[in-house]
């Protein structure tokens, strides 16, 4: 996303006349508000694997079945990470819409370090967990939901990354920052999932 | 070659993205322990990267893996993958909705056909009973992978298609809201139906298109390429969604409400939300069969602690919301061609705009009347019924209307109408055996038989399939410039009717008779009817072969269109036929109803062309400068017109000694054109310090050619190279182009190829040189 | 009259001669052999008349629109600019509301009634599994059957399963009009009260594999007295109440066999695989060269070795191999080839 206005303004006139009379009736940024939608497809595609989950839980008793041990705890300093980098995600948006490019930087990089750390301690509960998704439903329903929510952090980290190194560069001013309002989009949807999907598997 | 998107590195990229996820995940399995080969592991993954590895290797992913590391992208897009210049590129990834439209309805009918054999492959089998050309096991898989490509890659992809071209033009915009997006959900398409057919190069995936388990767990390995094809078709599809939704919310021309839209924009809008937010419930059903065959869970697995109705529900929540995925564009056309082929404004045009809308919310609230025999909860099942008789009620507000729309009204029966007509006459018989299979007790004892059959091919086959070819007859004139055979056309539509009439409905009673679906073979007392309804259904395949014929003579041979045939007031039938590359030169003015018919002077907009661009006056040289104005001509029309297209290097030694080179040989007049698009190493450009920088490079460039005598004048153009040039061809050909660019590793114009385009597409002389400018000053 | 209730006229007529077509003519469905199946088809019925009226005003307007308005060649003008008529939207909304508001109360009430229990009813255990359908009678001793037999006039109740593993499969019978799916592991109940001597058909109407198609029998709803000669015979048929580790061949012929195949001496009357009472000469036209006892075995234990021209391979369960003993086989060959001696 260049610092001009988003692609969808990318025509222009042979005769040079500007191309802001199309854009007249703009409610936002379309790439915003595609990103919007495509939330809206991603939270459908998690419900349909927690529509299973829910199925299986109420079906079954006792829930975790005999045996199962999940890391509530460990986990719970988790989301708080999570939770917090959603903070600093707000506050580097916060600094660039006042054109305070260090906010910016030290928010990015905090949000993306949380994130990754984040990633590293899922994988390391992934090891030590004591059970494969072939043992039992449960066990299915929770590597799948949390497996497609890790996927969809790094997703996030892989935007971060790209937003810090051009904030890095001075792309972003208060004027045009469309990239980082998606990606801050992106990432909050990212925790909000994540905080469902903890209530939901770990402590129900 | 391989810097550019092309077909060759599409099946290179293809074939070793895939052969390297395949060696990665049997590595990874090794190493932890497993056996390195498992069919369905290794399946999964060749098909997911071979299949994102062709789309990357045919170049949809270009330009954001540019942005990506860094290479400087243009401030001004140049429009080097837009447009069709020629039959080639078709064939490539293109950014213009127009040509995606018809790339997907060429590819989606390629689907129709292949899913059509599949279909008569079954009534072979069924016309007699006994076994005789199938084993049970390939009859399976036939039925399965007709419904697969008919539903995934023939009827919702058409309407994409269709909506693609017609949408933007609609609303006054100059393309679709995200275009490098929309090439990309278009080759997807492909990328799923080679998946899906591919399934019978292994044994075929025959579970039917709606996968039950534990039948689909237990499934051959062709299952696999199911799952996956409906993947790439369903990421495709939400994709196409969202750029609907984003391009209707945000590009509509000024004065375009909500509630002065056409109604197949209205149609699109809430289809688009329906695949929005129902599609990723058949991605997950299909993810959770997969990991049960694949990874060994038990989301569907009782003595697990899964569960096998739960799959029912999930699939179900999405493939209802499929179906009118699958009739409300076709609704959005049949009110289009209606209102203008009787000459008469849409009756009731809000009741509809609102029904459509009530459709795709009620849609999401009738699913489990799928369900009703299969032993889920029973207190769902009468609220369920309510729900779904409900759904009837907005759709018989549309048929209704629509038949009032043709009361009274000035009705052209061409083919597009005949299409509607019948459209009208088969849903209407589709809709009543709908209400049928809502009352609980006759679900029961007519749920999986041939009434089900028929009921279905009533309203895919009778409704959508008879609203896409109204859509392709309507529109046909637009998209190619030529009328197609009206003749033709109408036999084309009486064979599809009646024949479709008599394949399906004797169905019906084969339904209540008690013949189950899904058999390769049936009691003998259903013989004679089973051996017509085959006899009819080869006859409505061989119609398709008219339609075909058609189509391509048409557009090959056909007479050509005027700008609106059908004298219709929407926005699209105001541009030449096919449209201008970026539809309009500045947005319209929408003033009234799309629909404002009957009333002398009524318009739906005004829209403004405008005259092409002038070069400056040009400084005359004196022996011209004595001469009348009849010698002037005569001298300029005698002098061999050069065109020369540079930016950056215009001002380049090397460029002007080319320039002088051919003015020795014979006299030239030189046409300087500087398209300004360049790309700067600035992240913040400022628009009038580069035009001001061009302008001054090429007035250093035409006083240098004007000081060697030679007649010369040029101007800057804000279009990509390839357009100026081809605008410059029609106004004023050159008998030969001089183009001067960077060096291979600088020039954006080199990395599209610009010289082999240019004369491809002006089949003149291109000389192509080289120079090196110094680097662009920084913000 | 204005043209528009002239055409409405026309169409109610022929709804309703279209009603008097479709009650006059005979049904479309089989015979009506259950309570239940009496009360769908006045459902149906009267689904039809409506659907008589609705079709017939859809067509007569569509028609006469088509020929009435038809444009005369060179006539470029507009139709008259009518945008809409709130009284006939209401109409045509209120109306369709009532009319399938009035249906899902009706098909709701049928449902209820349907599905009422009654005192005496009798329960029949109904197992599907890839290919073939058993049932148990409960109350007489666990009897266990290929063919399905009721006795007319008292209501029975099936519990429907698949067996553990196996797929969906749905347990229909259309003279009944009833359907009900067998999931694996989760029973199911279907209620029917046969009122009609005579044989019906009996299929599975959810997609198994590829034996879906074969995958029939036959129901008799017979007199009460001659149901209870039924039930003593097919326990005669099986000296012992359940015929698993029994070595009477006739009884395991009665329960594994009979649902697909004819065997006159077992009273069984399956037509999915080949009649069995000819296996002599089978042997010989079939076994390439094979002694008949060899013949039999082989198709007991690996039944798609060798398949009988015009069947299909891969229906029969190949698991007889394991699920009977050695004994048990050599006893059913015997059985089988001295025709029920």
């Amino acid at each position: 996303m260049s610092a001009h206005v988003a692609t969808a303004d990318g025509h222009h006139h042979a005769d040079g006349a500007p191309v802001s009379a199309y854009h007249e009736s703009l409610l936002r940024s379309p790439v915003f508000l595609g990103m919007i939608m495509f939330l809206g497809s991603e939270i459908m595609l998690f419900g349909s694997f927690f529509t299973i989950f829910f199925y299986m839980r109420f079906t079954h008793s006792p829930w975790p079945p005999e045996g199962v041990e999940i890391p509530k705890e460990a986990t719970g300093i988790n989301t708080a990470i999570l939770i917090s980098s959603s903070f600093t995600m707000h506050w580097a948006l916060v600094s660039i819409k006042r054109d305070r490019r260090f906010g910016l930087v030290v928010g990015l990089f905090l949000t993306l370090a949380m994130g990754l750390t984040f990633l590293s301690l899922q994988v390391h509960e992934y090891l030590n967990l004591g059970f494969t998704p072939s043992n039992n439903g449960f066990a299915s329903g929770f590597f799948s939901l949390t497996g497609l929510h890790g996927m969809h952090v790094f997703v996030g980290a892989t935007l971060l990354s790209i937003a810090f190194l051009r904030a890095c560069r001075g792309h972003y001013s208060g004027a045009e920052h469309i990239g980082l309002e998606v990606t801050g989009l992106y990432w909050h949807f990212v925790d909000v999932v994540w905080i469902l999907l903890y209530t939901v598997v770990y402590l129900l | 070659m391989w810097l550019r998107g092309s077909w060759v590195r599409a099946l290179w990229v293809a074939a070793f993205m895939g052969v390297a996820a395949a060696l990665i995940v049997m590595g990874i399995r090794d190493l932890s322990g497993r056996t390195a080969y498992s069919a369905g592991v290794v399946q999964t993954f060749i098909m997911l990267f071979a299949g994102i590895g062709f789309t990357i290797g045919i170049g949809c992913w270009d330009y954001w893996w540019g942005y990506l590391i860094g290479r400087p992208t243009p401030a001004h897009e140049d429009h080097s993958n837009h447009g069709a210049y020629s039959w080639k590129d078709y064939f490539k990834v293109n950014t213009d909705h127009k040509v995606i439209g018809v790339q997907y309805l060429v590819t989606t009918f390629i689907f129709f056909m292949i899913g059509g054999m599949l279909a008569e492959g079954m009534r072979a089998e069924l016309a007699t009973p006994g076994q005789q050309y199938f084993s049970p096991g390939t009859f399976n898989g036939l039925f399965s992978v007709h419904a697969a490509l008919m539903i995934f890659l023939f009827v919702i992809p058409a309407f994409a298609g269709l909506g693609n071209f017609v949408i933007p033009i609609m609303i006054g915009a100059q393309d679709m809201a995200f275009p490098r997006l929309n090439a990309l959900s278009f080759w997807m398409l492909p990328v799923a139906g080679m998946c899906m057919v591919s399934s019978f190069l292994v044994t075929p995936f025959d579970a039917g298109w709606t996968n039950y388990v534990p039948l689909a767990v237990h499934g051959p390995d062709g299952q696999t390429m199911w799952v996956m094809g409906v993947q790439f078709a369903g990421a495709s599809s939400i994709a196409t969604a969202v750029n609907f939704l984003v391009t209707i919310v945000t590009m509509r021309a000024p004065g375009m409400t909500f509630w002065r839209m056409p109604l197949l924009v209205w149609a699109n809008l809430a289809t688009s939300t329906l695949v929005v937010l129902g599609t990723p419930f058949i991605a997950g059903a299909q993810f959770q069969v997969l990991f049960d065959r694949i990874m060994h869970t038990h989301f569907f697995d009782p003595t697990g602690g899964g569960d096998v109705i739960a799959y029912q529900h999930i699939f179900w929540f999405y493939s209802h919301p499929a179906v009118y995925i699958m009739m409300l564009p076709g609704f959005g056309i049949i009110s289009e061609v209606i209102a203008i082929h009787s000459r008469k404004p849409i009756f009731g045009y809000k009741l509809i705009a609102i029904s459509t809308v009530a459709i795709g919310v009620l849609g999401f609230t009738v699913w489990a009347h799928h369900m009703f025999v299969s032993g889920m909860a029973p207190w769902l099942r009468i609220p369920m019924m309510f729900t779904t008789m409900a759904i009837a009620v907005p759709t018989g507000i549309k048929m209704f209307s629509w038949l009032a729309t043709m009361w009274r009204g000035v009705i052209h029966l061409t083919t597009p109408m005949l299409f509607a007509c019948g459209f009208l006459a088969t849903f209407v018989v589709g809709g009543l055996s709908g209400i049928f299979l809502a009352v609980i007790p006759v679900d029961i004892a007519t749920s999986d038989t041939y009434f089900v059959v028929a009921h279905i091919h009533y309203v895919l086959f009778g409704g959508s399939v008879f609203t896409i070819y109204a859509g392709i007859y309507h529109w046909f004139p637009k998209m190619t410039g030529k009328m197609y055979d009206e003749g033709l056309g109408k036999l084309h539509f009486w064979l599809t009717f009646v024949a479709f009439n008599a394949t399906f409905m004797p169905m019906h009673w084969l339904g209540l008779q008690g013949m189950q679906r899904r058999i390769a073979d049936y009691p003998s007392q259903f013989g004679t009817l089973n051996f017509f309804i085959s006899i009819m259904a080869f006859i409505l395949g061989a119609s398709t072969l008219v339609f075909l014929y058609n189509m391509a003579h048409s557009w090959w041979r056909g007479e050509t269109a005027p700008a609106n045939p059908w004298r219709a007031l929407t926005l699209e039938w105001q541009v030449t036929s096919p449209p201008p590359i970026f539809n309009f030169d500045e947005p319209p003015q929408i003033v009234g109803s799309p629909y404002a018919y009957g009333v002398p002077g009524a318009r739906h907009a005004v829209v403004t062309v405008h005259a092409p661009p002038q070069p400056e006056e040009v400084p005359v040289p004196v022996a011209l400068a004595t001469a009348t104005r009849e010698e002037r001509e005569a001298i300029m029309s005698a002098l061999k017109h050069i065109l020369v297209v540079a930016n950056q290097t215009v001002s380049a030694d090397r460029l002007i000694a080319a320039v002088r080179n051919r003015a020795t040989t014979d006299p030239v007049r030189v046409t300087v054109i500087c398209p300004q698009n360049d790309p700067t190493d600035a992240w913040v450009v400022n628009e009038a310090d580069v035009r001001a920088a061009t302008q001054a490079r090429l007035d250093g460039a035409l006083t240098a050619l004007r000081r060697a005598g030679i007649q010369a004048t040029g101007y800057v153009v804000e279009r990509d190279p390839y357009t100026a040039v081809m605008d410059v061809v029609e106004e004023d050909p050159p008998s030969e182009i001089v183009v001067s660019t960077l060096p291979q590793t600088r020039s954006g114009w080199l990395r599209r190829d610009l010289i082999e385009r240019l004369r491809d597409g002006t089949k003149l002389p291109v000389e192509h040189v080289v120079s090196d400018a110094p680097e662009m000053p920084r913000a | 009259m204005s043209p528009f209730f002239r055409v409405g006229f026309v169409a109610l007529v022929l709804g309703a001669l279209g009603s008097l077509a479709i009650w006059l003519t005979p049904s479309w469905f089989p015979t009506s052999a259950a309570v239940q199946a009496d009360r769908q088809d006045e459902l149906y019925f009267w689904l039809m008349v409506m659907s008589a009226f609705i079709f017939a005003i859809v067509i007569v307007f569509l028609v006469y629109s088509m020929v009435k308005f038809r444009a005369r060649p060179g006539d470029d003008s507009d139709g008259e600019p009518i945008h809409g008529h709130a009284g006939l939207e209401i109409i045509w909304t209120v109306l369709p509301i009532v009319i399938v508001l009035g249906f899902a109360i009706y098909g709701a009430a049928a449902l209820g009634r349907n599905e009422a229990l009654a005192k005496d009813r009798l329960i029949v255990d109904v197992q599907a599994q890839q290919f073939a359908w058993t049932f148990t009678y409960p109350s007489y001793g666990k009897l266990k059957t290929g063919i399905l037999a009721l006795p007319v006039g008292r209501q029975v109740e099936f519990h429907i399963t698949a067996v553990e593993h196996d797929v969906l499969h749905s347990f229909y019978i259309p003279a009944f009009r009833l359907k009900q799916d067998a999931v694996p592991g989760v029973p199911q109940k279907l209620i029917a009260t046969p009122t009609k001597l005579g044989t019906y058909m009996v299929t599975c109407a959810e997609l198994c594999g590829i034996g879906h198609s074969q995958m029939r029998t036959v129901l008799h709803v017979l007199s009460p007295k001659d149901f209870t000669a039924w039930i003593a015979d097919q326990k005669k048929a099986a000296s012992q109440p359940a015929a698993g580790g029994s070595t009477d061949p006739a009884a395991i012929v009665s329960s594994d066999c009979a649902s697909c195949h004819t065997f006159q001496p077992a009273n069984a009357t399956g037509t999915v695989g080949p009649d069995l009472d000819n296996l002599a000469s089978d042997a010989s036209k079939y076994g390439g060269g094979q002694s008949p006892e060899d013949y039999v075995k082989e198709s007991i234990v690996d039944p798609d070795k060798v398949v009988v021209p015009g069947f299909p391979k891969g229906v029969m369960p190949t698991t007889f191999g394991t699920s009977l003993s050695a004994d048990q086989i050599d006893a059913l060959v015997q059985y089988l080839l001295k025709g029920g001696s």
